[in-house]
């Protein structure tokens, strides 16, 4: 019924809800996915996130490195967050937070 | 690695063939690296394969990022969006210049029969260098006179009709393909 608005709104928080990730650890894409599916609101294809992670890279808002495994498991690409990055998504945070406090006003108004 | 999967990421190579070399490897190396994960955990070729999506549609999306990266018109641009739509759709491709090259032939006939009409019509009256070769001749039937500046008029008309048909295809066309465009930059 709602899936519609939920596609969205996904598509339009992913890139900080990828952000936000990556600013707390070094992150691989797949382990992004999974740790996503977590969330419900957040659930998102590996179609969606690995071009994502490309074009935050481009933007230089991402950094990656390749890191050898243990047991046979071949390299991971790591992303890092730059410090473009850092100040995009200090920016990101600032937006977030005047959306929600938006939302509430308009709830409260009711 | 098995035949499929192999098969998988040879088929997003090919769609990729635009991007410089070190970038494909950079995105095929990615996605091997997290089949290998997903297989880890215990999943098999077809279940990554449903859970990766097309590999037209995957290939699309990294496409469409570096397409719209390229703001504006490069041929760098270009070269992607042809060769992802030349694999997408040959078909499209090669019917806009068909379609456009139709359309202006139809136009130039119609000015044609204009300027056939009249000459044929007015050769009894003024006789130049080489009108007495100029016929009209349709199927066999050679029209003089006021009959053949008629014909002439109405050959015109349905020529006309013809090029500004041809040309609305064109351009119906070339919309179609730019929604696709449209599709591929909005689907990230």
């Amino acid at each position: 019924m709602n899936e519609d608005w939920i596609s969205q709104i996904k598509r339009g928080t992913l890139e900080y809800a990828v952000l936000l990730q990556i600013q707390k650890s070094d992150r691989y894409g797949y382990d992004l996915v999974q740790s996503m599916e977590d969330f419900p609101m957040l659930t998102t294809k590996e179609s969606t996130v690995y071009p994502l992670l490309r074009r935050l890279l481009k933007s230089g808002y991402l950094d990656s490195y390749w890191k050898d495994n243990s047991d046979g498991i071949p390299p991971r690409k790591y992303y890092r967050l730059t410090s473009l990055g850092k100040e995009y998504l200090s920016k990101l945070d600032k937006d977030w937070k005047l959306l929600v406090n938006n939302i509430e006003d308009l709830r409260r108004s009711e | 690695m098995d035949n499929r999967l192999e098969k998988y990421l040879k088929e997003i190579d090919k769609h990729l063939r635009f991007l410089p070399i070190s970038e494909k490897t950079d995105i095929l190396s990615e996605l091997k690296s997290s089949f290998v994960d997903m297989a880890h955990d215990g999943m098999n070729s077809e279940q990554i394969i449903e859970k990766m999506g097309s590999a037209k549609e995957l290939a699309a999306e990294y496409l469409g990022d570096a397409i719209v990266k390229a703001n504006g018109f490069t041929w760098k641009g270009f070269w992607m969006a042809f060769g992802f739509y030349s694999l997408a759709s040959l078909t499209w491709l090669s019917v806009i210049p068909t379609l456009a090259s139709l359309a202006f032939s139809f136009l130039l006939s119609s000015i044609v029969s204009v300027l056939a009409g009249i000459v044929v019509a007015f050769k009894p009256f003024a006789s130049f260098y080489l009108s007495e070769f100029i016929v009209f001749n349709i199927f066999g039937y050679k029209p003089e006179g006021l009959a053949a500046f008629v014909i002439g008029i109405v050959l015109a008309i349905i020529f006309f009709l013809l090029g500004i048909l041809f040309w609305k295809l064109t351009v119906i066309t070339i919309r179609k393909l730019g929604d696709g465009r449209y599709k591929l930059r909005h689907m990230a």
